[in-house]
């Protein structure tokens, strides 16, 4: 159950995070040809592409973590005792989880406020701010979800290989 | 001297809770919430919210996943195996080989990105697979990667000259026109420390593919990376793009080239987005972890105190101008070069020119300060790009490959100091509308 | 709880030696003309209240917020003051956002006549809802257009002319005069001038030199289209926590500042322009009295449309405002 969800997420995270990247990529080349071949700017791109890029940030999250990709210093790490190494990986997990669960709580916060202040962008599109900051809280609700599961895992199953594909 | 204290166990916290393993995004992150709570900040921390929005939504930044995916598809597409087949029969006979390709290539991304993030992403994707399979030391090829981008900050267009042109009202075009002379010297001084290392015998090559090929199909090898450089370059100095549509631009024409000549499907560029995002997720959690932290050392009052003892100790120019250089390399240990301006510079521009030192000259002191906290540890985020690319490599490695351009860096600071001409020639002679 | 800086007092009840330590953020830079009176008028709180409550002036960035939340950031206390400029905020200003419409307001005497006689109470009202008294309002100089190579002297050469559009208004004139509008995010401004992606913007004398824009400018077209104001917002539990005395000394220096302001921004303004024509070699050129009137009643329906779209309340006032002007 708890594997299903988690693969659910990774599929998830990977695929949305790709093809938004891919459009944006297509929508700033549209910019580009209709301002350059047809003198014609939608004024919109620019903004949108920055909500993309949010969503490609917090929704690839899960992904990015799962794959390795999150930096950390490994000099100490390979030289701990197995046992050792086993209790530190779990207080850092904790850790990581409660900063998520921060973070998480005060994008809401700003999410839940742009949405009942009515704030909008200032540009051409006056985008309600909600609309993209809900990707962002999306996002990271993802992320601290996925985080959670394998935090469970790890206390059912602390000697499970699987684990370790984050190295 | 309480700004000392603070900045001390701040950094003293870092330390305790990065050197055991933990990722440097979170290290980052909590330690600045601990330092909000602890200085009585805790009503401010609602703006961890603000903070994670406002590093994240800014277009500029989309050129860190395009030129990512631009490289990713380069590489998946053989295109770029090809190529290193052929530049690498040619140069076999230079010392220092393939890595002076690493140098070169990343110069020439440099006059199109701003950044020096995108820049190490955009060569570094393609390069470090191929020079690893042929048998390079990983320390040199990452060395030479992180390093040759922070080039893309130095040589124009640079985002961190136009930060700091628009905040202490200094001409960009002088900017821009006094970095490219610096910008070159310090690309041939990689070129000859690159040069250098490979004379030694244990960094030689030993396995290098020497296929053989004739003259044609080298030409053959090399011409669509030239043609995807030749029309991102056109794009932008003619003017129909900006250096950051740039990288959406490349992307699409890596598409087409590699699709035209090389072996690219549906699936090659799904995994070449994958590894685009992979990186920018990361870069962007650490970003956000950098912001935090500075939030906290802000509301605490370090970077005012910081500043006003240095306009307070009323040292002679030289002096001033080392304390500082010192205290922006220590700084940039820890944050990244843009929050550095932003933290620093209101309060530190006027003391500097009340010592009598030239805006613009100073300004390209400041960007060599801000590349070398770019490849310094813990926090260097072109440290953190090549990690990102190629996961099997540790950030000790890295580091080891960038503390020679470091030594470099510092060198073309020094020059710059006893010869200001370096950067000022240029730029005073360069008329104004 | 979001109590403003440190209370240092000791005793218990009596409050009126407690000290107070506020931030004032404003959204340009150190060395800007408008961040250098800001700081004066931090100053001079700090210096009238023997120190009591000081306020420091931070330049945008210090602290990680965008210009266009520091309304937001007022009311919710994560900041105590700010300069809260217009044209980041007309979407959650509503009566405010009527000094938003090209062409309605023109000149600082017209903008400071509709403030006194119709929209300052109601604007004080919209400040209350968002957590925030407002202490002072200054305008910003006329937004123009200026651009590169032939000068620009009327309407029909703005034709297929690429301009950086940053807002609906500016958006609907673009395309009313047939040019071409663009969005271009702020630090790519100067390498797209440069290199020619766009042929102008639209902006105050004060923006092009004080961002170094005028390096890629060749010409002014003077159009005043419109004049923003900039409103200095405080959040009110932070102001009502002020001792009586020190609150009346926040408001006499609020008050001499909006007196003085516009008179001093008029003179730095106009000193930009001769800068910008002298030194800088930049042809300026007014817009004709002829033409400003076509401008006027090309936009005036773009007005109502405007008006049609928001609460009849804000019809109301936008009517009384253009009866007040006579436009
Ligand atoms: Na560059
Ligand atoms: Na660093």
């Amino acid at each position: 159950m708890i594997d299903r969800l988690i693969k659910g997420i990774l599929t998830g995270s990977s695929f949305i995070a790709s093809v938004t990247l891919l459009f944006m990529m297509i929508i700033i080349v549209g910019e580009i040809i209709a301002r350059v071949l047809f003198s014609h700017s939608f004024q919109v791109v620019h903004e949108l592409s920055a909500y993309l890029l949010v969503a490609i940030i917090f929704v690839g999250a899960a992904f990015s973590f799962q794959s390795g990709s999150f930096v950390r210093i490994e000099i100490l790490r390979e030289k701990y005792p197995h046992k050792i190494k086993k209790i530190i990986e779990m207080i850092f997990m904790a850790i990581l989880l409660i900063y998520l669960a921060v973070l998480t709580y005060f994008i809401s916060i700003l999410t839940i406020n742009s949405y009942t202040l009515g704030s909008s962008s200032t540009s051409v599109m006056r985008t309600p701010l909600y609309l993209p900051q809900s990707l962002m809280m999306f996002g990271m609700l993802l992320f601290f979800v996925y985080v959670l599961l394998r935090f469970f895992k790890l206390i059912i199953h602390p000697g499970d290989p699987n684990e370790r594909r984050e190295e | 001297m309480e700004w000392a204290y603070i900045l001390f166990f701040a950094i003293v916290f870092l330390f305790a809770l990065l050197m055991p393993g933990l990722w440097i995004a979170i290290a980052l992150g909590v330690t600045g919430i601990l330092g909000l709570i602890i200085t009585g900040n805790i009503n401010h921390i609602s703006t961890l919210g603000n903070i994670s929005w406002n590093t994240s939504n800014d277009f500029i930044l989309t050129a860190i996943p395009l030129f990512l995916f631009m490289g990713e598809v380069i590489l998946v597409s053989g295109i770029s195996k090809k190529f290193y087949t052929s530049i690498g029969k040619w140069l076999s006979k230079v010392p220092g080989g393939l890595l002076h390709t690493n140098i070169l290539a990343t110069g020439i991304f440099s006059a199109i990105s701003g950044s020096s993030v995108a820049t190490a992403a955009g060569i570094g994707s393609v390069a470090i697979p191929e020079m690893k399979k042929r048998g390079y030391k990983k320390s040199l090829i990452y060395g030479s990667i992180a390093s040759g981008g922070t080039l893309g900050i130095l040589i124009p267009p640079s985002i961190v000259l136009i930060l700091y042109g628009a905040m202490t009202e200094t001409s960009i075009v002088r900017l821009f026109a006094a970095a490219i002379l610096p910008g070159i010297i310090l690309m041939v001084l990689f070129l000859i420390y690159t040069g250098s290392v490979m004379v030694k015998k244990n960094n030689q090559v030993s396995g290098e593919i020497t296929e053989e090929i004739t003259i044609i199909r080298s030409i053959l090898n090399v011409f669509p990376l030239v043609l995807l450089i030749v029309l991102v370059l056109g794009s932008l100095y003619t003017g129909l793009v900006t250096p950051t549509e740039a990288a959406a631009v490349g992307s699409l024409f890596a598409i087409i080239i590699c699709y035209a000549f090389g072996d690219l499907n549906i699936r090659k560029i799904y995994m070449a987005t994958k590894n685009a995002i992979r990186t920018t997720s990361m870069l962007l959690f650490i970003m956000i972890g950098a912001q935090i932290f500075s939030f906290a050392l802000v509301r605490s009052g370090v970077n005012r105190q910081l500043t006003a003892w240095i306009g307070e100790s009323m040292f002679s120019p030289l002096v001033l101008l080392l304390v500082i250089c010192v205290i922006y390399i220590v700084l940039g240990f820890f944050m990244d070069g843009p929050s550095i301006l932003l933290l620093t510079l209101p309060l530190l521009f006027p003391v500097v020119m009340e010592a009598g030192y030239n805006p613009i000259w100073f300004g390209i002191v400041l960007v060599i300060l801000i590349e070398l906290g770019q490849i310094t540890p813990p926090m260097g985020l072109n440290l953190f790009v090549i990690k990102g690319i190629d996961p099997s490599s540790n950030i000790g490695e890295i580091v080891k490959g960038t503390f020679p351009y470091c030594i470099i860096m510092i060198v073309m600071l020094a020059m710059l100091i006893i010869f200001p001409d370096i950067a000022l020639r240029f730029a005073e002679s360069i008329s104004l509308r | 709880d979001e109590s403003s800086g440190a209370s240092e007092s000791d005793s218990g009840g009596d409050n009126s030696e407690e000290t107070f330590e506020w931030s004032l953020l404003s959204f340009v830079g150190m060395q800007h003309p408008m961040t250098e009176f800001l700081i004066e008028f931090s100053e001079e709180i700090t210096e009238r209240t023997n120190g009591q409550l000081t306020v420091t002036t931070l330049p945008p960035g210090e602290l990680p917020y965008e210009p266009s939340e520091y309304l937001r950031v007022t009311g919710e206390g994560g900041v105590e003051m700010t300069d809260t400029f217009l044209p980041f905020h007309s979407g959650e200003l509503n009566v405010a956002s009527i000094s938003d419409l090209p062409f309605l307001m023109t000149s600082f005497d017209e903008l400071e006549q509709a403030m006194d006689e119709v929209m300052l109470p109601h604007i004080e009202d919209e400040f209350a809802s968002h957590g925030t008294k407002l202490l002072f309002w200054y305008p910003w100089p006329e937004q123009n257009l200026w651009g590169q190579k032939e000068a620009v002297t009327e309407v029909d050469q703005l034709k297929n002319l690429s301009i950086r559009s940053q807002s609906p208004e500016q958006g609907a004139f673009l395309e009313k005069v047939d040019a071409i509008p663009v969005s271009l995010d702020t630090p790519e401004v100067p390498a797209a001038m440069e290199r020619g992606v766009i042929d102008g913007v639209i902006t105050a004398s004060l923006n092009i030199l004080g961002s170094q824009w005028h390096e890629f400018t060749d010409w002014g077209y003077f159009i005043n289209f419109l004049i923003p104001p900039s409103y200095i917002v405080v959040n009110e539990e932070a102001y009502n926590e002020l001792p009586e005395n020190i609150r009346e000394i926040v408001d006499e220096v609020a008050a001499e500042y909006q007196e003085k302001l516009p008179d001093h921004i008029a003179q730095i303004e106009s000193d930009y322009k001769s800068t910008l024509i002298e030194e800088h070699g930049i042809e300026i050129n007014d817009a004709t009295e002829q033409q400003m009137e076509e401008f006027i009643n090309t936009f005036s329906p773009y007005w109502e449309q405007w008006a049609s779209e928001q609460d009849p309340q804000v019809g109301e006032i936008l009517q009384k405002v253009r009866d007040v002007l006579g436009k």
